[in-house]
């Protein structure tokens, strides 16, 4: 029994994992079939003469086959296989006979198609040692390969192997050329390269757009005929020799080298140019290539803003203006020199600056304004932050500037982060308007002296050239009369002007005379003052000062002499005037039956007078011992202080008030006080006159007139409850019934009882209110309810007039009243109004809001009151006229109760009124308008 | 609520003694003992038991509120009705009145035919006060 034949698999090489990485990174593994490997596979068929020939790449379960001749199909299973045995050594794997080999022998390639018998292969092996798979060829029958078939077989391997790898560089090549390409087709510069001859090879897109052609095509000798080239000025054509190219290709660097390229159709560029020879990875010079970049924009913006420095400069320049730059952040400050030399230093003397350190220079009284102007602008309140003030000079004196600046950088929270201005030197400006304002002053000065100051101006001979309205006026000339006409001596007295003239002959031993009179002294320079007598037109003499000075030309030269003159005449005469007034005021001080004093400012008597010694007891000299707050009554010493510094700050001149104050005795006098201040002829005070009338006679009347008033009035009430009682009772029957005839009579006794009652009542209210005795309760309340209920206590009192009362306000307001009072001014006024109304009449009562205050009126259609008779209307025991009280009943008082009840309330009262049409009386009180109710409810 | 029924009236002038005396007693059906003096008050006061002492404040020799405080040492006054009657009507005099013990004041001039009326008005309050 024959034994079943064996097969054992091939193992797998040690360095199997690898070798895989190294076969894939071929990436050749399923590619169609390729000729040069087709060829060397039917190279090694041919040379051994076996039917059958692969190239075999081993995979991790399968052989490749990447050719193949004698066998169908492109891969086989990898156990089955003979080339992984061969993989495993590095020399040829001959198999004679697959029969008789353990290891091949029951190999189903073998038992089955192809039938196997002879197989040689060569293993490919890398540089790196490892094997992607063989080279092999197969028999179907037994044999055996020569020595120089082997040696073929490992030549034929080692080109495959070769192939396959060079395959890889190719590819590799290719894409990294691809991707340059790409690169430098959208580049956003312009890339020409040549070969070393010259001639174009490459143009990238942005280099063809530029130049309009594509310059591949055009010879090297050609190129200035296409390429419009300039120097960078743009005047010349660049020559050949100066392009970039030309010069690498000769040897030259190029760097930066600036062209102006113009094409048609297109704008000119200025374009920057770098250069440099291609080399390949020997280094060895394989061509030139140009990188140009259009700077066009660049350099215009560039030149804009150097353009604008440069005005800006120039500008500064001119105006000679400092500038600064504040960071507001940091504090840290940049000037300019100029700001530095307007207050005398370098710009490095100032050191390193900040806002603080800049506030040392600034002067102590300017530094206010100037931050207030900062913090202004910065505020945002003001669009520039724009100040003048002084600076400190390095020499110490100060000088005036003018700064002007603005925020131009804000943080991202809008605050404000950099300022920067201008600063200018104004002090000669400021000095010249003080000047100006000066010389203006004075001559304002002249003009506003001119009508009281004789002003004559003279050339050097004396001949005049100006002759001012004060002069006309002292003299009487007319300035036409004169001017080029005379000289001065013309209106001098003839006498004076030979004495002087003498005088100065004598003491110059120089004969001197005439108009020289005046001037031999001043030529020199000084004033002289001296009084003279003018000789006014009209013959009279006018007693003079005058004052000469000499007019210097610009050389110093004597030009003309001014002279001013006052007139002591009127002075004089003045000064006898006030003498008289003195005089009189004094004699009138004296004799003045009223007290009369006259005190100083400090409160000090200056003098009294004999009235005032009489009043308080005090002879004259115990009375000048005292102050005047010692004879006041201490409650009234600071009752005037108000009028008193109101007086001196000049709001009154004088004023007048009561005061108490006390005699020698002790008695208190009551006095009028009518002080006045006097002032000086500056407007300074110097001292009060004070008039005091006695009025402690009058004082004590009053008091014993309303003291009177109230007992009389008091003690009629008690005989009067009696009357108007028993005439009550009787009325209501108590003591039987009363006969109609005797009823009108008791009626009429009733109701004069009231009317008696209500003057009583009058009275003493009257005297309540002057007496200052009358409380007042006051509460907020509605007023419509207050108006109604006056109304309907009223309606009695007006039936049987016949009088209708109507209520016309509805205004919802509250007012702080005293209801009680209130009720008697409603009362008062109703009760008029019906009493002064005709028959069947018609009382309106109504009330209005304006600007916080209800005005309350009481409308009646009656007579009306008589023009005489409206200024005494709030006067006491006023009526129109006598008969009017008998017939209408009032007492005459109502309407002065009313006048004050109302002014106690903080109101104020008043009417209308038209004879023959009504009267309508009116009250406004404060009042607090209350929200429209319907407007809530709708 | 006790019945009123007995006032005793202090007033130096006659006439306002009739006028009162005539209200009271034939408007107001009270009984009336009229005093012309606070002396004469203190000698008939206890005899009459009066249920409302009405006093007028300004009388010769002992006035009104005088009286009261001497009545005081022959009368129980607590439980009995005191007003003043005056013609001085500031809120201040009348507030002292009503310190010195009195429950109210009638303001002279009054109304004969409603003084009753305002007695009695007094008395009911005082009883309500008194819890009667």
């Amino acid at each position: 029994m024959a034994a079943k034949p064996t097969f054992q698999p091939a193992p797998k090489p040690v360095n199997e994992e690898a070798r895989l990485k190294a076969l894939y990174r071929l990436g050749i593994l399923d590619t169609p079939p390729e000729p040069q490997f087709d060829q060397l596979t039917h190279l090694a068929m041919t040379l051994t003469g076996c039917p059958i020939s692969l190239i075999t790449l081993i995979d991790t379960e399968r052989q490749w086959f990447k050719a193949c001749i004698g066998l169908d199909g492109t891969e086989d299973e990898r156990s089955p296989g003979f080339c992984p045995y061969t993989i495993l050594g590095t020399t040829l794997m001959e198999v004679p006979d697959a029969t008789l080999d353990p290891r091949f022998a029951g190999n189903p390639r073998v038992l089955g198609p192809p039938y196997i018998r002879f197989y040689a292969g060569m293993p490919l092996l890398s540089s790196q040692g490892f094997s992607y798979g063989s080279l092999c060829v197969v028999d179907t029958k037994p044999g055996k390969l020569t020595a120089q078939q082997c040696e073929v077989m490992a030549v034929l391997a080692r080109q495959v192997v070769w192939c396959m790898e060079s395959r890889v560089r190719h590819e590799n090549t290719a894409l990294v050329s691809s991707t340059l390409t790409g690169l430098m087709e959208f580049l956003p510069d312009g890339l020409i390269t040549t070969d070393l001859t010259g001639n174009i090879q490459y143009v990238n897109s942005i280099a063809r757009t530029w130049h309009g052609v594509d310059p591949g095509t055009i010879p090297r000798q050609a190129w200035s005929r296409y390429f419009e080239i300039f120097d960078n000025t743009g005047r010349n054509r660049l020559p050949l020799a100066d392009n970039p190219l030309s010069k690498v290709l000769r040897g030259d660097s190029v760097k930066d080298q600036e062209i102006i390229i113009r094409t048609k159709g297109q704008p000119e560029r200025l374009v920057v140019c770098n250069a440099d020879y291609l080399r390949d990875p020997d280094g060895h010079h394989t061509g030139a290539v140009v990188v140009m970049r259009d700077i066009t924009a660049s350099r215009e913006a560039s030149r804009s803003i150097a353009d604008k420095n440069r005005r800006l400069a120039f500008i500064l320049e001119g105006t000679r203006a400092g500038t600064w730059e504040c960071n507001l952040v940091t504090g840290a400050i940049e000037l300019n020199e100029r700001w530095a030399e307007i207050i005398g230093y370098r710009l490095e003397e100032l050191g390193p600056l900040t806002l603080q350190m800049l506030d040392r220079y600034v002067h102590p009284d300017d530094l206010l304004a100037c931050r207030e102007s900062l913090q202004q602008h910065l505020a945002g309140e003001s669009p520039l932050y724009d100040v003048s003030m002084r600076m400190r000079h390095k020499k110490g004196h100060y000088v005036w500037v003018h700064d002007i600046g603005r925020v131009y950088e804000w943080n991202a929270q809008s605050q404000p982060a950099r300022l920067a201005g201008t600063r200018l030197d104004i002090t000669l400006i400021k000095q010249r308007d003080a000047e100006v304002a000066s010389a203006r002053n004075y001559l304002l000065e002249l003009i506003n002296a001119a009508n009281d100051v004789a002003i004559v101006a003279t050339d050097a001979k004396g001949l005049i050239t100006l002759f001012n309205t004060g002069a006309e006026h002292m003299l009487g000339y007319a300035a036409r009369e004169v001017v080029g006409k005379q000289t001065p001596v013309a209106f001098h007295l003839h006498r004076q002007v030979e004495q002087r003239a003498r005088e100065l002959s004598r003491q110059y031993e120089t004969p001197i005379s005439g108009f020289e009179s005046f001037v031999h002294e001043v030529r020199k320079g000084g004033t002289d003052n001296r009084q003279w007598s003018y000789v006014c037109r009209d013959g009279s003499i006018k007693q003079v000062r005058l004052s000469i000075s000499a007019l210097h030309d610009d050389q110093g030269n004597v030009s003309g002499f001014l002279s001013m003159a006052m007139d002591l005449t009127r002075q004089l005469e003045a000064e006898e005037q006030a003498r008289i007034n003195i005089e009189r005021f004094q004699r009138a001080f004296a004799a003045a039956a009223q007290g009369m004093a006259m005190l100083s400012v400090t409160g000090r008597w200056i003098d009294v007078n004999d009235s005032l010694c009489q009043m308080f007891g005090y002879t004259r000299d115990e009375l000048m011992q005292l102050e005047l707050a010692h004879i006041t009554h201490a409650d009234d010493l600071n009752k005037d202080l108000q009028q008193v510094r109101r007086t001196l700050d000049g709001e009154i001149s004088h004023y007048q008030q009561e005061k108490r104050y006390l005699r020698k005795n002790g008695d208190i006098v009551h006095c009028i006080l009518s002080a006045s201040l006097v002032r000086d002829a500056k407007g300074w005070p110097m001292h009060f006159v004070l008039q005091l009338q006695d009025i402690t006679a009058i004082k004590q009347m009053e008091t014993m007139k309303n003291e009177f008033v109230s007992t009389v009035s008091h003690e009629l009430r008690t005989p009067l409850t009696s009357i108007s009682g028993a005439l009550s009772l009787l009325l209501g029957g108590v003591l039987g019934e009363v006969p109609n005839e005797m009823r009108e009579l008791l009626t009429v006794a009733s109701q004069n009882s009231t009317r008696l009652s209500t003057l009583i009542n009058d009275l003493l209210d009257m005297e309540k209110l002057v007496a200052g005795k009358m409380n007042f309760h006051f509460e907020v309340v509605e007023l419509q309810p207050l108006l109604d209920e006056a109304v309907r206590s009223m309606e009695n009192y007006a039936a049987p007039l016949g009088v209708g009362i109507e209520c016309t306000g509805t205004l919802d307001v509250r007012i702080n009243v005293d209801i009680n009072r209130l009720q008697q001014i409603l009362n008062n006024l109703l009760s008029n109004a019906c009493k002064f109304s005709p028959p069947g009449g018609r009382v309106t009562l109504d009330h209005k809001v304006d600007s916080g205050m209800v005005e309350i009126s009481v409308t009646d259609r009656g007579g009306g009151i008589p023009e005489a008779f409206k200024s005494r209307i709030f006067q006491k025991f006023s009526q129109a006229d006598s008969s009017s009280i008998r017939s209408k009943g009032g007492t005459g008082l109502g309407l002065v109760i009313c006048k004050e009840l109302v002014e106690r309330m903080h109101g104020t009262i008043g009417f209308e009124s038209e004879e023959g049409k009504g009267t309508r009386f009116w009250f406004r009180l404060p009042c607090e308008l209350n929200l429209p109710k319907h407007n809530q409810s709708d | 609520m006790t019945e009123l029924k007995r006032v005793l009236h202090v007033e130096d002038d006659p006439s306002i003694r009739m006028v009162t005396s005539l209200a009271l007693e034939k408007v107001g059906k009270l009984q009336v003992l009229s005093c012309d003096s606070g002396q004469m008050a203190l000698e008939k006061a206890v005899a009459f038991d009066p249920q409302v002492l009405l006093l007028d404040v300004m009388m010769p020799q002992m006035d009104g509120p005088s009286t009261l405080q001497h009545l005081k040492g022959v009368l129980d006054v607590n439980s009995r009705l005191v007003l003043f009657m005056t013609a001085k009507v500031q809120q201040k005099e009348i507030d002292e009145y009503l310190g010195l013990g009195a429950q109210g004041v009638i303001i002279k001039p009054f109304d004969p035919m409603t003084l009753a009326k305002q007695i009695q008005d007094h008395w009911a309050s005082f009883q309500k006060s008194k819890g009667l």
